[in-house]
């Protein structure tokens, strides 16, 4: 009940943000869709285990592996490749390819089923968990079979994504600011965003902000394009730098921090020392004295500017 | 103390937040507050085995009350001086200033040794990290704050030397407000610790303390 009611209002909550919408099927939002769909699955076998007799029957076989596979891959696997594939273009300023994207979902959640589908049978047939190999004579083997051909259509399916990945970077950058015609206020700057993120803080009106400051709804609840502005580029942003009078004039007052090697160098003993720990107390001392020439190095270090 | 919340932040490059606090002061006490779940923590275990060790030594076999209530006091002298330095470079007096943030460091390691000799004489005593439930929690706790004090007195060294490259100046008072903080809050710290730990007796069944 503690898992189940809470993980019940989340997937209403998803579904409910789908529903009734204008839905473009591109590879996040087909991850997404196979996120929530791969989670239900898992959330209803885990359903199964709170009724005691056959969670007798099915503790440490194959049946829990079938059911946390679900949870975890579709919940988060799922969910991160949505997520990669939708922040891409914001993190690096380069689209991946769509073709590439649908490819790489389409075997991965038939990959993903066929591996992890069929341990559900397994498990019920009573294949325990643990256990480097089963003889034959089980009568275990063709389902295990679907499943090893599951996990190299899983491997194909990563392979797939890598080469989109590494392919994105050989094209060049596209320097669309908000190629998803997206709602929340990362992609009002540019992407990639700079270093500041925004040279000034936006003023956020409404829920959405992004959203209503390119459409508008007309009295008939239609959606219109507001006329300026648009997509693209951070000029939603710009619109109302002016109205609380940015002090460096358009903004170029951001104080960064400079560059410096000392934080890396401080960061760099803490292993060091911590393994010393497991290994012996000089390399705590060791560790510690490279931290502490990274503190003092940044401390003392004359700022740029 | 007073003087500490009054005081006005320097014109330097540290530029103020919304909150009109300078981003650094702001940091400080940002870490000072997790430092407050830190110390709570290590205290509230303290507390939740206070008399639940079932084999000696007992706290009041080895406490040396008078003892630590003097190095205590060293330790609490130690917040007089860091303010007294505080003012100095306020008022652009490096000279004062700097006799003063090496004052406050000397005090410190004066209740550094204190404590050094409180653990060595506690170990020939008996009681060691693993002896009992009341050595565990004693050690990591005191143990924890004795690393604060010797960061702090890292820090006023630290600010002591730099004042003789002429890098501490009035514009820098905000740095040595900054120490200044820390150092209060480990005092402060103390003050608890001293109270819950040695002060206030446990009653252990074996001990009578």
């Amino acid at each position: 009940m503690i898992i189940a009611i809470p993980t019940g209002v989340k997937i209403f909550n998803w579904l409910g943000t789908l529903w009734n919408g204008d839905l473009r099927f591109a590879t996040p939002m087909l991850f997404s869709i196979g996120f929530i769909a791969m989670f239900v699955i898992g959330g209803l076998s885990g359903v199964t285990h709170a009724v005691v007799p056959s969670d007798y029957q099915q503790t440490d076989t194959y049946y829990i592996v079938a059911h946390f596979h679900y949870v975890l891959f579709g919940g988060a696997i799922f969910g991160l490749f949505a997520g990669i594939y939708y922040w891409w273009p914001k993190v690096f300023g380069r689209m991946l390819s769509e073709t590439g994207g649908k490819l790489n979902f389409w075997l991965m959640l038939i990959g993903f089923n066929m591996t992890f589908g069929p341990m559900h049978i397994l498990g019920l047939q009573g294949m325990p968990r643990r256990i480097q190999s089963y003889p034959a004579s089980l009568g275990l083997s063709f389902w295990n079979m679907v499943s090893s051909i599951g996990a190299f259509l899983i491997a194909i399916s990563v392979l797939v994504f890598l080469v989109n990945a590494i392919a994105s970077f050989r094209k060049p950058k596209q320097m669309e600011a908000d190629p998803w015609d997206a709602r929340t206020l990362e992609w009002a700057t540019s992407s990639p965003p700079p270093e500041y993120n925004f040279e000034e803080i936006p003023v956020v009106h409404s829920l959405d902000d992004l959203w209503h400051r390119k459409y508008a709804e007309t009295e008939g609840g239609r959606v219109v394009p507001v006329a300026a502005g648009g997509s693209g580029e951070a000029a939603a942003v710009d619109e109302h730098a002016g109205e609380h009078g940015a002090e460096g004039g358009a903004g170029h007052a951001i104080h960064m921090p400079s560059p410096s090697y000392f934080p890396l160098i401080a960061a760099a003993g803490f292993p060091v020392a911590g393994y010393g720990l497991i290994f012996g107390v000089p390399a705590v001392a060791l560790g510690l004295v490279i931290s502490l020439v990274g503190f003092f190095g940044w401390a003392l270090e004359p700022s740029a500017d | 103390m007073a003087s500490l919340e009054h005081s006005v932040a320097p014109p330097s490059d540290h530029a103020a937040t919304s909150t009109g606090l300078p981003s650094l002061k702001l940091a400080m006490w940002l870490f000072l507050a997790s430092d407050c779940l830190l110390f709570g923590a290590l205290i509230s275990t303290y507390v939740l085995y206070r008399g639940a060790s079932t084999t000696g030594p007992y706290p009041a076999d080895v406490f040396d009350i008078p003892f630590t209530s003097v190095s205590s006091f060293v330790l609490l002298a130690s917040s007089l001086t860091m303010v007294l330095a505080l003012a100095a470079i306020q008022r652009g007096d490096v000279g004062r200033c700097r006799v003063w943030l090496l004052a406050t460091a000397m005090l410190g390691m004066a209740f550094l040794g204190g404590q050094v000799y409180e653990f060595t004489s506690f170990v020939r005593e008996g009681l060691t990290l693993k002896t009992n439930v009341f050595g565990t929690s004693f050690y990591v706790l005191t143990g924890f704050h004795g690393t604060h004090v010797a960061v702090g007195v890292l820090m006023l060294l630290t600010l002591f030397t730099l004042s003789f490259a002429g890098k501490i100046t009035q514009d820098s008072a905000l740095t040595v407000e900054l120490v200044g903080l820390y150092w209060h809050f480990v005092d402060i710290v103390w003050i608890v610790i001293f109270t819950v730990v040695y002060l206030i007796p446990t009653g252990n069944p074996g001990a009578g303390g």
